[in-house]
This record gives C-alpha cells, structure tokens and sequence, in this order.
C-alpha cells in the first residue's frame, strides 16, 4: 500500500493510493490519511485508480476518514475505483455517505465547498 | 609335365572365382529360398537345373584339353544342385552336362558324359539320405573327391587300352581333385553360410517378438495412473503422474501405485542393477512381492523386510534392487516411506521449496536375508509434491560424460510451478533430453510424480472422517492476522490455476479473508497456538474455500448484521466483513464437527469477464 498526498488548487487535496487495502494493510491507510485530514487536508479525494482490493478493514478506514473529516467541517469523496472495490462498497451501502465519482474531477467539486 | 599340371591347376583355379559369383548369385533367387523352406515348386526346380546344368556345360567349355581329354570341372554343376538342391536338379543338371559332353565325343566321352550324370544323382541321393539337407562343406568336399574318384575309375574301366587310360588319368586327375574340390568347398561354404544367415535371422525374428511382447506385458503391469483403485473423494485428493522409458525394450525399472484401502495409495518405485529382460523379469518379481507384502497391512519397513527375504531365497542369479516405498494417507496427507538403498524422493513443497527425503535407513534388497529397514515419515500440504526416480535420471549422461545430477534435478522441480504432474514430468524429461543432447540412453528412467491436493473439498465433507485425526493436511496457517498475507497467497495462487478470472478470484480473496479474520479474533483467547486451515478446491462452476479450526463453535452467519443502510453518523465498524462475505458468496456452510469448526465459502465462477 502507497498513499501519496497531491494538493490541488483550492482547498482540496487528492490522496493517491494502491495497492491492497486489506486487515494488513487498513491500518496504516487509516493512520495516514487521519494524518492528513488532521495535517489540513480535510477536503479529500481519493484516488483509488490503483487499488485492486478493498476489504472490510479498509471500508472501516473510509469510514473512519469520513467521520473525521466530517467532524472538521470537510468531506470526503473517492474515485477512479475498479470494478470489484466498488462493488464492495456499494454492497456495503458506502456509497449512502461517501460519494463514488469516476474521476478526480468530479470529486473533488463533490468536496469543494458549496457556494 | 609338372608344368602343365601346374598350369592346368591354375587355370582351374581361376574359374573358382566364377564358382564364387554362380554360387552367391543362386543362394539369392527366390527359387533356392524356397528350396530351403522345402516349398519348391516345379518352376523352381527346372530354373536350378538349368543353372546347374548350364554352369556344368560352362565346367566342360572351360576346361584345359590335355591328351586327348579335358581337365574340367563339369562335375561341380550337378554335386552342388544334387547336394543343395535335391535328386530332381542333381539329375537333371548331370543329364544336361552329360548330353552336352557326349556331343563332345573325344576317347573319354563315354565314362565322362557316365560320370557326370552318376555324380548328380548321387548328390541328389545324399541330400535325401540327410533328410533333405545340405550336408555342410566337410560332407561336400569328401563328396566331390569320391566322385572325382569314381569319376576316374569310369576312365579305367571304359578306356582302352589301359595304358592311354593311365596316362590320362595321371594327367588330369590331380587338378580335376584339386579344383573340382576347391570349387565345391567355396560353393558349399557360400551355401552353409546362407543357410545360417536364414537360420540366425529366423532366430533373431522370434527374439524380437518374444522381447516385443516381454515389452508390453511389463507396460501392461504398469498402473493405469488414472484409475488407482480409489473412491472419488479419495481421488480427489492427488494428482499423478508417471513415466518408464528403458535404455533397452525391457527395463529394470518400475513403478507402481496401488490403493490398500480408500484412504491409502502406495508408491514404488524400485531399479534392479543391470538391464534388459533379466533386470525386468527379476524387477516383476520384486513388484509382486510388494505388492502381496503390502496387502497384508504391515508397515512399510516390514514389508520391505518380507520382500527382501523371499527375494534373496530366489536370487540364484545375484541380483539386487534399489526400492522405495511410500504410504500415503490421504485424509491428512501423512506419508510413511521406507528405503532399500533408493534415491531419496524430492518434495516439492507449495510454496515452491525443494528437499529430498530425510534418507532413512535401508540396503539393497535380495542380498542379505536378515535386512531390517527404517520408517521416515513426512507431512504433506495441499500441493506439495513429491517426486520419485530412479537414478537413470540423476546419472543421464551428456555427450562430454557430465551428469545431469541432483542440482539439475531439484531446479527442474523448483522451476515448474503450478504445473500438473504430467507437465512437471514432461517438462524434467525435456530437460534431460535437453542435456543430454545426441548421447544415448544409457540407463532406464523412471519417475512417479505425485501432488497432493488437500483433503478433497466436497465429496469428502459428506464422510464422518474427524477432521482433528492425524494432523490435518491443506495449508496450515498460524490464527494471526499477519497470515492474512499467506491466505491472499494462496487464494490468488489457486485462483490463477483455475483460471477463474479477476472478479471471481477477488471475491474468493474478499470472503476468505474476513471469514479468516473473524476466525483469528475468536480464537485468540482460547488457545495459545490457535490455527486455522486452508482448502481450496473446485468443483464444476464453483470455487470453494474451506476453512477449519478448533476454536469455540463460531458461525458467522449468526454474527449480528450489519446496518448498510446506516448514514455517516449512524454507521458503526462492525458486522461488515460478515456481511460481504455474504453478499460475494453463492453459499456459506458451517459445520461444527468434532470440536472444529468448519466453514466453507462458495463462490460462483460465472462466465468469463468480458464475455458477459
């Protein structure tokens, strides 16, 4: 797992991650992008183009992120996901709270704050 | 008078050499091969006495005129028809030399043209009296100078006056001897040697057969590796593969597999010292014997001592074999093995580590009756796999002498993957080829390649086999969540075997890793070295992995649900793995047998990605 972290123009930042997000590698996720949130990147995207595996460590991370970011007054959305990552979080019932964009973009005018 | 002796001689000598070409060019007709399979016809037999008679006129033309009478070999025509060929062509190529020599006219032609025609159809009358047999060069020889003989005595009796008679006969008696003898002895030897050439290629053709059918009988003996005997579920849990090419049509070589119930199959493989059919008659023996030895139930190291005892009581010819045999249980993949001096087997372990078989204690069996032999045991995992040989595989020798070797071995082994037993041995037996090169095979080979699969998946589920007994065979995994690791390994591993595609090998990952780690975080406060064990296994569309351990009764299709539908704010980490595990699974099975819990995921293995 790498977590790479982007700032974009404005206040939104872009988190790239890959590799697997799984019971061994959710924890270090999470740590870093609490991290994130906790260092000002509290409108976050992340890329998850290049993770192939997601497991229910790594959605308890998303929700952790979530929350987190919640709770300062930012967001979260994801993008770029392959098939079979979002189908588990859609089957999870993630996608009710965090939005599932196709491309960076799009998610971070979903994090952006509304005028 | 010498001189013309001499010179006559010479002469005669010389027309040997058109004996030698008459001689090779009629044991070659069809006509003479079938005189010798006593089917002539009548054709057969006038074209012989037309050579014979033709080469008797040429023995006449040929001849050197000495006073008054020829010095010829006329005689020889008739002798070699008679002797080889019977009365018929005897007769009847004396007639025509005779007819001929009588047109000749001259002081001799009377007894000559007699004499000719006499001497054939004694020949004729010596082949009937050795039963239609050519009487060998010695006989031919001792004939022809007693016709010669009797062939002067005419001259005797019917020449007058007695005195030109002698005269005649001092002269060309010698050299008529000496060529008339010197040609029947190069004739006959030509002849005798064609009757043994036939003799020796009619005896080589019954060798070939009999080799040929020694040959199939010992391929026959060989085990059907798709048919061992066992109960599906037992089946299910191996995959084997086997080969046998002898240096010669008959080795000394084998293997064998058998089952000795629906739990076990033996392997053997065994090499008897030499080649060829004594090496396979003796090897058979020794098969037998293992074969009624393990019948009898006993451990591996007793049946060895009962094979090298009987061996040894029939060993009048000091044979030994090399053997190795192994026992494995295929509920829990338990393997006991004993050795009579063999080449330790390879393992192949899944994760792709190579080692022989800690050797075990063991001579050469059928030399010393009072042998006694030791048992090596071995755990095998799901997809171990172990490789028996015989040392015509390690000593394959290339054109410059060098071995293929242990090292060459073991990297083959290592380097074949996930691959069949079939492919592993088709893929060693290429590397030999490879290394050998244009050398010839010089000793047999043989190797059995055995992969154990795991307790097999479904069709076993259904026996009352307690999963706890013996040590439980698939992977064994520590309950840690750091083995998540080695179970993704694994998953993908198999997954990629069964060529499953992305997204049914990511949902087997998904549901085997949260039912795992459900596993590890109930059992950690039980046990102090709490395990779980992996089986993956496919049966038609499904892919199924089954995992079982001996923590507190857990089902995890009794864990409380999970509120998908919760927002942010309501949303609590919990019951989520469960509830992914159900939703990629076509079926979740739990058992609680034995004090193990046993939890089989399935999943579907739809049709292909991208062909949707």
């Amino acid at each position: 797992m790498t977590f790479e972290i982007e700032e974009l123009e404005g206040q939104v930042a872009v988190a790239r991650v890959s590799g697997r997000l799984d019971t061994l590698t959710a924890p270090d996720f999470s740590a870093q992008a609490l991290a994130a949130i906790d260092a000002g990147h509290t409108r976050l995207v992340f890329d998850l183009s290049q993770v192939e595996y997601v497991s229910s460590a790594g959605l308890k991370a998303f929700l952790a992120a979530a929350k987190h970011a919640d709770a300062q007054g930012g967001a979260v959305a994801l993008c770029a996901l392959q098939e079979p990552v979002e189908r588990v979080f859609r089957v999870a019932g993630f996608d009710a709270f965090l939005d599932l964009c196709t491309s960076s973009d799009e998610a971070a005018r979903q994090v952006e704050p509304q005028d | 008078m010498i001189d013309t002796i001499i010179h006559t001689a010479v002469n005669l000598l010389k027309d040997v050499g058109v004996v030698v070409v008459v001689a090779y060019l009629v044991t070659r007709t069809d006509a003479y091969a079938r005189v010798l399979d006593r089917r002539a016809s009548f054709r057969d037999r006038l074209l012989l006495t037309l050579i014979f008679g033709l080469f008797s006129i040429w023995g006449t033309v040929s001849g050197s005129e000495m006073l008054g009478a020829t010095a010829n070999t006329r005689d020889l025509g008739p002798t070699m028809g008679g002797l080889a060929a019977g009365p018929f062509v005897g007769i009847g190529a004396g007639l025509i030399g005779a007819v001929q020599r009588l047109a000749m006219g001259g002081v001799t032609c009377v007894p000559c043209s007699l004499a000719t025609f006499f001497i054939g159809a004694a020949a004729g009358a010596v082949y009937e009296l050795n039963r239609r047999r050519f009487i060998g060069v010695v006989g031919a020889v001792v004939f022809m100078a007693l016709a010669e003989t009797f062939h002067m005595g005419l001259v005797f009796l019917l020449v007058h006056p007695f005195s030109e008679a002698l005269e005649i006969v001092k002269a060309v008696y010698p050299p008529m001897l000496l060529s008339n003898c010197a040609g029947v002895a190069v004739f006959a030897l030509i002849f005798a040697n064609r009757e043994r050439e036939r003799t020796t290629a009619a005896a080589k053709a019954r060798i070939d057969s009999e080799i040929a059918t020694a040959r199939a009988i010992q391929r026959g003996l060989l085990p059907r590796t798709d048919d061992l005997g066992l109960g599906d579920a037992a089946a299910a849990a191996l995959s084997v593969a086997a080969c046998l090419e002898p240096a010669r049509d008959v080795g000394g070589d084998l293997y064998d597999l058998f089952a000795l119930d629906d739990d076990r199959l033996c392997l053997v493989i065994g090499d008897v010292a030499g080649k060829g059919v004594a090496a396979g008659l003796f090897m058979s023996a020794a098969d037998a014997l293992v074969h009624a030895a393990s019948m009898t139930g006993r451990p591996v190291d007793m049946i060895l001592e009962i094979v090298n005892k009987e061996l040894w009581r029939r060993n009048d010819t000091l044979m030994f074999v090399t053997l190795f045999i192994g026992v494995v249980r295929l509920s829990t993949g338990e393997l006991q093995y004993a050795s009579a001096g063999h080449c330790p087997p390879l393992v192949r372990r899944r994760a792709g580590g190579v080692a022989m078989l800690p050797s075990v204690r063991g001579a050469v069996l059928a030399v010393d009756p009072g042998l006694t032999f030791a048992v090596g045991t071995e755990r095998l995992a799901a997809g171990d796999v172990l490789l028996l040989y015989t040392d015509g595989v390690t000593e394959a020798t290339d054109a410059a002498g060098e071995l293929f070797g242990d090292e060459r071995l073991e990297r083959s082994l290592a380097d074949i993957g996930e691959g069949t037993p079939d492919e592993t041995i088709a893929r060693i037996m290429d590397n030999i080829g490879r290394f050998v090169g244009e050398a010839e095979q010089f000793d047999d080979i043989a190797m059995v390649v055995f992969r154990y699969e795991g307790k097999a998946g479904a069709g076993r589920e259904s026996r009352p086999a307690p999963a706890h007994e013996g040590a439980p065979a698939g992977v064994r995994l520590p309950a840690r969540l750091e083995e998540t690791a080695r179970l993704a390994e694994l998953v993908e591993a198999f997954a990629g075997r069964e060529d499953v595609g992305l997204t049914v090998a990511h949902d087997l990952a998904l549901a085997a890793e949260e039912a795992f780690t459900n596993i590890v975080r109930h059992s950690l406060r039980h046990s102090s070295e709490p395990w779980v064990d992996v089986y993956l296994s496919r049966k038609g569309d499904e892919v199924r992995v089954r995992l079982e351990d001996a923590g507190p009764a857990f089902d995890p299709r009794s864990a409380p649900r999970a509120d998908v539908s919760a927002g942010l704010d309501d949303r609590v980490p919990g019951g989520l793995g469960v509830h992914l595990m159900k939703n990629v699974c076509r079926r979740i099975d739990y058992e609680r047998r034995d004090g193990h819990n046993v939890l089989t995921l399935t999943v579907a293995v739809a049709a292909r990605e991208g062909e949707v």
